[in-house]
């Protein structure tokens, strides 16, 4: 009975690989183009390309794999929802802004893209150091 | 838990990688087990208890930490 929680194929993340090359390809074409850095036009194709490579089937994946990602996921997203905590608020507290009528703060995609991207790295530590 | 994993795989000559084989998981994860960093699942320790032509309560006991929650 194998019923594993991550569910892409492993070929997957090559997909992901992709569109992460793509995302970086926007970013520096907004830059270089118009002097903007669009972290929002990155961050949109780059958090799909996070979930395609963070839950897709490693080569070898078995119940320590399963349960190494999912210790990995329980600790990058809160470290990631506090570091936009701070970051949020060491730009609001200058005030309310009157040019965009808003607080500033982070779109879901740049929390999602932050968090698997941590979520990645300390699978890797995990399985590493284990 | 303790586990006698190691003693059991000299006695059958397997190596870590030979033993992941047969029950399919990664050399890590025996290694992992073995070294008491990882509880496998009652399936994957019956699996390891069949290759040894074991039983699961030879390989594996309890300590007293693990009766604490």
């Amino acid at each position: 009975m194998r019923n594993y929680v991550f569910h892409y194929p492993h070929y997957f993340r090559y997909f992901g690989l992709t569109l992460l090359v793509l995302s970086v390809g926007i970013l520096i074409y907004r830059f270089t183009s118009f002097g903007i850095f669009d972290l929002t036009a990155f961050c949109t194709p780059a958090a799909f390309s996070m979930v395609f490579i963070y839950f897709s089937k490693e080569k070898q994946n078995d119940e320590r794999v399963v349960l190494l990602k999912f210790k990995a996921l329980a600790l990058a997203i809160p470290i990631a929802g506090l570091i936009f905590v701070l970051l949020d608020f060491s730009v609001n507290r200058t005030g309310y802004s009157i040019e965009t009528d808003s607080w500033y703060s982070h779109s879901a995609f740049e929390y999602l893209t932050l968090a698997l991207i941590l979520a990645f790295a300390i699978f890797h530590f995990l399985k590493f150091r284990e | 838990m303790k586990n006698s994993i190691k003693v059991e795989r000299a006695k059958k000559d397997l190596t870590q990688a030979d033993l992941a084989e047969k029950v399919g998981v990664s050399r890590q994860t025996i290694n992992s087990i073995e070294k008491g960093r990882f509880v496998p699942s009652t399936i994957l320790a019956l699996k390891m208890a069949e290759v040894f032509k074991t039983s699961v309560h030879e390989i594996f006991s309890l300590e007293e930490v693990d009766w604490q929650g």
